[in-house]
Protein backbone atom coordinates (compact mmCIF):
# COMPACT_ATOMS: atom_id res chain seq x y z
CA UNK A 1 0.00 0.00 0.00
CA UNK A 2 1.17 3.75 -0.86
CA UNK A 3 0.44 6.78 0.12
CA UNK A 4 1.59 10.47 0.54
CA UNK A 5 0.61 13.80 0.90
CA UNK A 6 2.23 16.26 -1.62
CA UNK A 7 0.70 19.51 -0.32
CA UNK A 8 2.15 18.72 2.86
CA UNK A 9 6.13 18.14 3.96
CA UNK A 10 6.44 15.16 1.66
CA UNK A 11 5.65 11.83 3.24
CA UNK A 12 4.87 8.45 2.23
CA UNK A 13 5.24 5.01 3.79
CA UNK A 14 4.58 1.50 2.86
CA UNK A 15 2.41 -0.46 4.72
CA UNK A 16 4.87 -3.44 5.47
CA UNK A 17 1.96 -5.65 6.81
CA UNK A 18 0.31 -6.38 3.80
CA UNK A 19 3.75 -6.71 2.06
CA UNK A 20 4.68 -9.19 4.44
CA UNK A 21 1.91 -11.45 3.97
CA UNK A 22 2.41 -11.80 0.56
CA UNK A 23 5.79 -12.52 0.58
CA UNK A 24 4.62 -15.25 3.07
CA UNK A 25 2.29 -16.37 1.57
CA UNK A 26 3.77 -16.86 -2.28
CA UNK A 27 7.50 -16.48 -1.14
CA UNK A 28 9.12 -19.72 -2.49
CA UNK A 29 6.56 -19.41 -5.69
CA UNK A 30 8.04 -15.73 -6.35
CA UNK A 31 11.68 -16.67 -5.33
CA UNK A 32 11.13 -19.63 -7.76
CA UNK A 33 9.46 -17.79 -10.68
CA UNK A 34 11.89 -15.72 -12.27
CA UNK A 35 9.64 -13.22 -12.74
CA UNK A 36 10.11 -10.52 -14.86
CA UNK A 37 7.13 -8.75 -15.21
CA UNK A 38 8.14 -6.15 -12.95
CA UNK A 39 8.23 -2.41 -13.64
CA UNK A 40 9.50 1.68 -12.69
CA UNK A 41 6.32 4.42 -13.61
CA UNK A 42 6.57 7.79 -13.29
CA UNK A 43 3.76 10.12 -12.75
CA UNK A 44 3.52 13.79 -13.17
CA UNK A 45 1.01 15.49 -11.08
CA UNK A 46 1.16 18.82 -13.74
CA UNK A 47 0.22 16.36 -16.89
CA UNK A 48 -1.73 13.84 -15.20
CA UNK A 49 0.26 11.33 -17.13
CA UNK A 50 1.28 8.01 -16.36
CA UNK A 51 4.57 6.25 -17.95
CA UNK A 52 6.25 3.25 -17.88
CA UNK A 53 10.63 4.02 -17.41
CA UNK A 54 11.46 0.58 -17.04
CA UNK A 55 10.00 -3.17 -17.51
CA UNK A 56 10.92 -6.18 -17.53
CA UNK A 57 12.12 -5.80 -13.90
CA UNK A 58 12.97 -8.89 -11.43
CA UNK A 59 10.37 -7.79 -8.62
CA UNK A 60 11.55 -4.25 -8.26
CA UNK A 61 10.56 -3.80 -4.45
CA UNK A 62 11.91 -0.42 -3.97
CA UNK A 63 12.74 3.01 -5.29
CA UNK A 64 14.48 6.20 -4.58
CA UNK A 65 15.65 9.30 -6.12
CA UNK A 66 18.56 11.06 -5.37
CA UNK A 67 18.95 14.28 -3.53
CA UNK A 68 19.35 16.17 -6.69
CA UNK A 69 16.72 14.35 -9.02
CA UNK A 70 18.89 12.99 -11.56
CA UNK A 71 18.86 9.50 -10.75
CA UNK A 72 16.91 7.23 -8.52
CA UNK A 73 17.87 3.43 -7.45
CA UNK A 74 15.79 0.57 -8.23
CA UNK A 75 15.81 -2.65 -6.12
CA UNK A 76 15.24 -6.04 -7.71
CA UNK A 77 14.66 -8.47 -5.42
CA UNK A 78 14.86 -11.48 -7.30
CA UNK A 79 18.37 -10.21 -9.21
CA UNK A 80 20.11 -9.36 -6.08
CA UNK A 81 20.51 -6.34 -7.74
CA UNK A 82 20.03 -2.38 -7.22
CA UNK A 83 19.86 -0.47 -10.66
CA UNK A 84 20.98 3.29 -11.08
CA UNK A 85 18.26 5.05 -13.34
CA UNK A 86 19.19 8.02 -14.82
CA UNK A 87 16.20 10.34 -14.68
CA UNK A 88 17.61 13.62 -16.09
CA UNK A 89 20.45 14.65 -18.80
CA UNK A 90 21.67 12.81 -21.54
CA UNK A 91 21.34 9.38 -20.21
CA UNK A 92 17.73 9.80 -18.76
CA UNK A 93 16.21 6.28 -18.98
CA UNK A 94 19.25 4.55 -19.26
CA UNK A 95 20.11 2.46 -16.34
CA UNK A 96 23.59 0.96 -15.18
CA UNK A 97 24.11 -1.75 -12.18
CA UNK A 98 24.65 0.23 -8.72
CA UNK A 99 25.41 -2.58 -6.77
CA UNK A 100 25.52 -6.37 -6.57
CA UNK A 101 24.41 -7.54 -2.45
CA UNK A 102 24.46 -10.87 -1.01
CA UNK A 103 20.99 -10.79 -0.21
CA UNK A 104 18.19 -9.55 -1.68
CA UNK A 105 17.49 -6.23 -1.62
CA UNK A 106 13.77 -4.66 -0.51
CA UNK A 107 13.34 -1.49 0.18
CA UNK A 108 15.33 1.89 -0.31
CA UNK A 109 14.99 5.11 1.24
CA UNK A 110 17.11 8.14 1.23
CA UNK A 111 18.66 10.38 4.09
CA UNK A 112 18.70 13.68 4.44
CA UNK A 113 22.50 13.59 3.86
CA UNK A 114 21.65 12.35 0.63
CA UNK A 115 22.40 8.72 1.03
CA UNK A 116 20.79 5.43 0.85
CA UNK A 117 19.03 2.39 3.24
CA UNK A 118 19.25 -0.43 1.18
CA UNK A 119 17.63 -3.26 3.31
CA UNK A 120 17.77 -6.84 1.97
CA UNK A 121 18.07 -9.68 3.53
CA UNK A 122 20.43 -12.93 3.29
CA UNK A 123 19.65 -16.36 4.11
CA UNK A 124 21.41 -19.41 5.44
CA UNK A 125 20.24 -22.62 4.16
CA UNK A 126 17.89 -23.62 1.17
CA UNK A 127 14.50 -22.91 0.26
CA UNK A 128 12.15 -24.46 2.28
CA UNK A 129 14.66 -26.09 4.50
CA UNK A 130 13.01 -26.05 8.29
CA UNK A 131 16.64 -24.81 9.17
CA UNK A 132 16.57 -21.76 7.13
CA UNK A 133 17.47 -18.61 8.70
CA UNK A 134 17.10 -15.24 7.27
CA UNK A 135 19.47 -12.26 8.01
CA UNK A 136 17.69 -9.31 7.73
CA UNK A 137 20.34 -5.98 7.39
CA UNK A 138 20.66 -2.65 6.02
CA UNK A 139 23.49 -1.29 3.66
CA UNK A 140 24.18 2.67 3.93
CA UNK A 141 25.90 4.07 0.78
CA UNK A 142 26.52 6.90 -1.10
CA UNK A 143 25.64 8.23 -4.44
CA UNK A 144 29.24 6.74 -5.22
CA UNK A 145 28.12 3.60 -4.08
CA UNK A 146 30.60 3.53 -0.64
CA UNK A 147 28.95 1.41 1.51
CA UNK A 148 29.16 3.27 5.08
CA UNK A 149 27.09 0.90 7.01
CA UNK A 150 26.09 -2.13 7.32
CA UNK A 151 23.62 -2.74 10.26
CA UNK A 152 22.54 -6.60 10.83
CA UNK A 153 19.63 -7.30 12.65
CA UNK A 154 19.08 -10.08 15.28
CA UNK A 155 17.18 -13.02 12.86
CA UNK A 156 15.03 -13.90 15.41
CA UNK A 157 13.66 -10.56 15.53
CA UNK A 158 12.10 -10.63 12.20
CA UNK A 159 9.00 -12.85 13.00
CA UNK A 160 8.11 -9.75 14.75
CA UNK A 161 8.05 -7.21 13.07
CA UNK A 162 6.43 -4.59 14.70
CA UNK A 163 8.99 -4.75 16.53
CA UNK A 164 11.04 -4.95 14.11
CA UNK A 165 10.45 -1.46 12.46
CA UNK A 166 10.68 0.15 15.91
CA UNK A 167 14.12 -1.40 16.64
CA UNK A 168 15.15 0.07 12.92
CA UNK A 169 13.28 3.50 13.88
CA UNK A 170 15.45 3.44 17.10
CA UNK A 171 18.55 1.84 16.12
CA UNK A 172 19.61 3.08 12.52
CA UNK A 173 17.42 6.28 11.42
CA UNK A 174 13.80 7.07 10.23
CA UNK A 175 14.40 7.02 6.69
CA UNK A 176 15.35 3.30 7.23
CA UNK A 177 12.64 0.64 7.24
CA UNK A 178 13.18 -3.42 6.57
CA UNK A 179 10.86 -5.53 5.50
CA UNK A 180 10.92 -9.38 5.74
CA UNK A 181 9.96 -11.86 3.10
CA UNK B 1 -3.34 4.66 -1.33
CA UNK B 2 -5.65 1.28 -1.88
CA UNK B 3 -4.33 -1.35 -4.36
CA UNK B 4 -6.46 -3.31 -5.16
CA UNK B 5 -7.08 -3.11 -9.23
CA UNK B 6 -5.88 0.16 -9.23
CA UNK B 7 -3.03 2.35 -7.90
CA UNK B 8 -4.28 5.73 -6.55
CA UNK B 9 -2.95 8.84 -5.57
CA UNK B 10 -4.41 10.39 -2.66
CA UNK B 11 -3.30 13.98 -1.58
CA UNK B 12 -4.28 15.19 1.46
CA UNK B 13 -7.14 17.39 0.24
CA UNK B 14 -7.92 16.78 -2.71
CA UNK B 15 -9.26 13.82 -4.25
CA UNK B 16 -7.95 10.44 -5.67
CA UNK B 17 -6.06 10.61 -8.79
CA UNK B 18 -5.80 6.79 -10.75
CA UNK B 19 -2.14 6.37 -11.60
CA UNK B 20 -2.61 3.03 -12.52
CA UNK B 21 -5.76 1.07 -14.29
CA UNK B 22 -6.25 -0.97 -17.05
CA UNK B 23 -5.18 1.32 -19.15
CA UNK B 24 -1.60 0.76 -18.38
CA UNK B 25 -1.78 -2.68 -16.78
CA UNK B 26 -4.10 -5.27 -17.77
CA UNK B 27 -3.92 -7.49 -14.41
CA UNK B 28 -3.84 -6.56 -10.87
CA UNK B 29 -0.73 -4.70 -10.25
CA UNK B 30 1.86 -5.08 -7.47
CA UNK B 31 2.88 -1.92 -6.91
CA UNK B 32 5.38 -1.59 -3.97
CA UNK B 33 8.44 1.01 -3.95
CA UNK B 34 7.43 4.97 -4.07
CA UNK B 35 9.45 8.47 -4.42
CA UNK B 36 8.66 11.66 -5.26
CA UNK B 37 10.58 14.05 -6.41
CA UNK B 38 10.94 17.11 -3.34
CA UNK B 39 11.75 19.88 -6.50
CA UNK B 40 9.31 18.67 -9.11
CA UNK B 41 6.51 16.61 -7.26
CA UNK B 42 6.95 13.95 -9.65
CA UNK B 43 6.23 10.50 -9.04
CA UNK B 44 8.49 7.24 -9.04
CA UNK B 45 6.91 4.21 -8.28
CA UNK B 46 7.29 0.70 -8.81
CA UNK B 47 5.45 -2.29 -9.99
CA UNK B 48 7.18 -5.23 -8.15
CA UNK B 49 5.44 -8.02 -10.70
CA UNK B 50 2.58 -7.83 -13.01
CA UNK B 51 1.77 -11.61 -12.06
CA UNK B 52 2.27 -12.04 -8.29
CA UNK B 53 -1.07 -10.51 -6.85
CA UNK B 54 -1.01 -9.13 -3.21
CA UNK B 55 -3.69 -10.88 -2.15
Amino acid sequence: MLSFAPKMPIQHYSNKCSHHLIFCRDFRTLVESGDHSGSLLRYDPSTNQTTVLLSNLAVPTGVAISRDGSFALVSEFLSFKVWKVWLKGPRANSSELFMLLAGRPNNIKRNSRGQFWISGNSFLGRLGSPRRTTLPAGVRVTENRLILQIVSLPAESYKMLDQVNLYLLKATTKYCTFEIP
Amino acid sequence: MLIMDYLWLVPMDGKATQLVGPAQVNSTVFADGLDVDPNTGIVYFTIASAKFQLK
